[in-house]
C-alpha cells in the first residue's frame, strides 16, 4: 500500500509540473492581452481605430486564466474553504474529511470534464464565432475542458493517494489487532 | 415535491454543513446548485447547465478586469513600491507621536490605491514596517495591529477585487462602487491616524517620537517616491471617473502603468515576471471556481423564489429598510468569525442584495456598507486571515493573541467609521453621482 501510494506521489509531482507550465503559459496570455487592451483604448481615443475583437479574444483569454488553473490551485491546497469546524476535529478524523472533500470535488467536476469534451467539440465542428467579430469560440471552450479534465483528474489522484497513505497507516493496526 | 422556498432553506442548511466538513466553497455552492436545480427542473437539465454555467459565467468580457486588477497587485507587491510609499509616508510623519503608525496606515492606504490584495499589503509593510517600529521601541500590540488593520484598508479603497466580485454578483455599476470607495477608503485611513495620534499622545510609550531628524529637502526628495500611486490613481480612476474608458478597461490600462512604472524602477526580472503572472492566474483561478459555484448556487436560489420570499416576508415586518440593513451589518459581523472575505461575499450576498435593492435602498451604498463591514472580516478572530499572513511574516516577533489584541482599537474604529457611513449615506454616493455618465 505505501509503494502505490508513493507512485501516485511521484503522478502528483509530474502534475504539479504540468500545472506549473499550464499556468505560466495561461498568464503570458494574459500579459498580451493586457497590451491588446491599452492599444485598443489608445486606438479608439487618439485615431478612432480601436482593435477589432478585442472583447472576444478577451473572453478566450479569460477562459485560459480561470479554467486551467484550477488544478494547480487544488494541488497547492489555495482553492477557499473554512477550516474552523475540521481543525478542531481529532487528528485521526482529518485525512478522512479530507478524502471526503476530493470525492465531492471529483463527483462534481467529472462530468463537467466528461460533458466539456462534447461541448468543446461542438463549437469547433458547427464553426462557432463570435457575435461582432468572426473569431472562433472553440479555443475558450478546449481551455475550458482541458481545465477541468486536469481539476478532475487532480481530484482523483490526490483522492487514490490518501486513500492509500491511509491504507498503508492502518495495515499495522489491523495486523495487530487480528 | 418540496415547498420551493423550504428547499431553498434546506439548501443553505446542507451548504452551511458542507462548508463546516471543510469542502472547498465553489464546490459546495456547485454540488448544492446542481442537486437542487436536479430537484425543480430534473437531472438532464440540470446537468446541462452545470456544464454550460462555469463556461458562460467566465467567459465574459466583464470578468477581465479580475485578472487584471490581480496581475496590478502582484506587480506593485513585487516591484516594491510599497517600500517607497512607507519610506516617503516616514519621511513625513515619522517625528510625530506614534508616527510610524501613522506612516504605515497612509503607507498602506496608498498601496491599497495600487492593489486590491489586503494580504499583499499586511505581507509588505509586516516586513517592513514592524522591524522599524521596534527599532524606535513601539509597543508590539501597537505595530502589529496597525499592520494587520491598514492592510484592509485595500479592499475599500479601488482597485479591490472584492469590488469586482461584488458586481459579478450583483451586476451593479463597477465603475460606480470604485468611485464610491474613495471617500470611505481614505477616511477610515484617516480616522485610524486620528485614532494612533491620540492614543500615543495619552501614552506616549506605546510609540515614542522618533530622534532622527529629517530635513525638508528629504522630505520633498520623497515626494517623487509617491508618483507611481498617483499616476495609477490619476490614470485609472480618472479615466474611469471621465468615461475615457470602461471599469473594464481601467482593468488592463491599471496594471500596464504599473508594469511601466515597475519596468522603469528597473526591479523587473524573467523570474518575477513568471512568478507575478503564475500567481495572478492561481489567484484568479480560485475566484473563478468560487464565482461559479455562486452563480449555479443563484440559480437554484432563483428558481426556490427565496429572496422574494425573504423580502415579502421582511416588507411585511414594521421594521425600516434602514433597520434590516443595520441587522445584516450584524449579520455580517458574526459571519466575519467563521468565514473569509471571499466566501462571505459569494454566500450572502446572492441573497442579501435582492432583499436590500428591494426595500429600495441605495445599490451603491449598499455595496459600500457591505464591502466595509467584510473589510473587517478579514481581522476578526478567529479567522482574521491577515493576522494569520502577519504572523507568517513577523514570526516569533510577535504573538498571534497580541496582533489580535493590538486590533481592538481599530476595530472599534472600523465600526464607529461604519456607523458613519450608514448614517450620512451623502459620503458614499456623493462621488458617483457627479460622474461621467
Amino acid at each position: 500500500m505505501a509503494k502505490i501510494a508513493s507512485v501516485f506521489r511521484a503522478i502528483e509531482k509530474a502534475l504539479a509540473r504540468i500545472n506549473l507550465v499550464v499556468v505560466v503559459a495561461c498568464g503570458i496570455f494574459l500579459f498580451f492581452f493586457m497590451f491588446m487592451v491599452v492599444s485598443d483604448v489608445t486606438g479608439r481615443y487618439a485615431f478612432a481605430s480601436p482593435i477589432p475583437g478585442t472583447m472576444e479574444i478577451g473572453e478566450i483569454v479569460l477562459a485560459f486564466v480561470v479554467f486551467p488553473g484550477w488544478a494547480a490551485v487544488l494541488a497547492n491546497n489555495q482553492h477557499i474553504r473554512v477550516l474552523i469546524v475540521v481543525d478542531r476535529l481529532p487528528p485521526r478524523w482529518r485525512p478522512w474529511m479530507e478524502m471526503l472533500t476530493l470525492v465531492v470535488g471529483l463527483a462534481m467536476m467529472f462530468p463537467i470534464a466528461w460533458y466539456g469534451f462534447s461541448f468543446a467539440m461542438d463549437s469547433y465542428m458547427t464553426k462557432e464565432i463570435g457575435f461582432t467579430y468572426s473569431i472562433p469560440r472553440y479555443p475558450g471552450k478546449v481551455a475550458f475542458f482541458i481545465g477541468s479534465t486536469l481539476f478532475a483528474i487532480q481530484f482523483l489522484i490526490m483522492f487514490l493517494r490518501h486513500l492509500f497513505s491511509r491504507l498503508a497507516d492502518q495495515i499495522p493496526v489491523i495486523r495487530e489487532q487480528s | 415535491m418540496l415547498n420551493p422556498e423550504l428547499l431553498g432553506i434546506l439548501g443553505f442548511v446542507v451548504m452551511f454543513v458542507l462548508l463546516a466538513l471543510g469542502l472547498h466553497i465553489g464546490i459546495s455552492l456547485g454540488v448544492i446548485g446542481f442537486i437542487g436545480c436536479a430537484i425543480m427542473l430534473g437531472f438532464s437539465r440540470s446537468l446541462s447547465m452545470l456544464v454550460t454555467t462555469p463556461y458562460y459565467v467566465v467567459a465574459n468580457y466583464a470578468f477581465i478586469v479580475l485578472p487584471m486588477f490581480i496581475f496590478m497587485g502582484e506587480m506593485a507587491f513585487q516591484g516594491g513600491i510599497g517600500i517607497l510609499l512607507y519610506k516617503a509616508a516616514s519621511k513625513w510623519l515619522g517625528r510625530l507621536h506614534g508616527g510610524l503608525a501613522m506612516a504605515t496606515t497612509a503607507a498602506a492606504a496608498a498601496f491599497g490605491a495600487i492593489t486590491g490584495s489586503t494580504l499583499a499589503a499586511a505581507a509588505t509593510f509586516g516586513k517592513l514596517a514592524i522591524p522599524e517600529m521596534q527599532r524606535h521601541n513601539y509597543d508590539n500590540k501597537l505595530s502589529a495591529g496597525v499592520v494587520a488593520a491598514s492592510g484592509t484598508l485595500a479592499v475599500m479603497i479601488p482597485p479591490s477585487g472584492i469590488m469586482v466580485l461584488y458586481s459579478i454578483l450583483t451586476d451593479v455599476s463597477l465603475g460606480k462602487i470604485m468611485i464610491a470607495g474613495i471617500i470611505p477608503g481614505f477616511m477610515s485611513a484617516a480616522i485610524y491616524m486620528v485614532m494612533i495620534y491620540f492614543r500615543v499622545r495619552l501614552n506616549p510609550r506605546l510609540g515614542p517620537r522618533s530622534t532622527e531628524v529629517v530635513s525638508w529637502k528629504e522630505r520633498l526628495l520623497s515626494v517623487r517616491w509617491l508618483t507611481p500611486v498617483l499616476v495609477v490613481m490619476i490614470a485609472m480612476l480618472g479615466g474611469i471617473y471621465t468615461g475615457v474608458f470602461t471599469p473594464i478597461e481601467a482593468g488592463s490600462v491599471g496594471a500596464f502603468v504599473v508594469f511601466v512604472v515597475v519596468l522603469a524602477r528597473r526591479t523587473v526580472s524573467r523570474s518575477m515576471l513568471v512568478t507575478t503572472l503564475a500567481n495572478t492566474v492561481r489567484a484568479t483561478s480560485m475566484i473563478g471556481l468560487v464565482i461559479v459555484g455562486a452563480m449555479v448556487f443563484g440559480r437554484f436560489l432563483m428558481l426556490t423564489n427565496l429572496p422574494d420570499a425573504l423580502l415579502a416576508f421582511v416588507a411585511g415586518l414594521a421594521i425600516p429598510p434602514v433597520g434590516v440593513l443595520v441587522v445584516i451589518l450584524l449579520i455580517y459581523i458574526v459571519l466575519g468569525c467563521i468565514m473569509d472575505v471571499p466566501a462571505m461575499i459569494v454566500i450572502t450576498v446572492p441573497m442579501f442584495y435582492p432583499l436590500l435593492h428591494g426595500l429600495g435602498l441605495d445599490d451603491i451604498w449598499v455595496a459600500i456598507l457591505i464591502i466595509k463591514i467584510v473589510e473587517i472580516a478579514a481581522i476578526t478572530p478567529p479567522i482574521g486571515l491577515n493576522v494569520y499572513v502577519l504572523k507568517g511574516v513577523v514570526g516569533d516577533v510577535v504573538s498571534v493573541g497580541d496582533i489580535f489584541r493590538g486590533i481592538l482599537p481599530f476595530f472599534v474604529m472600523d465600526i464607529l467609521t461604519l456607523a458613519l457611513l450608514v448614517a450620512v449615506p451623502q459620503i458614499t454616493v456623493w462621488l458617483p453621482s457627479t460622474m461621467f455618465q
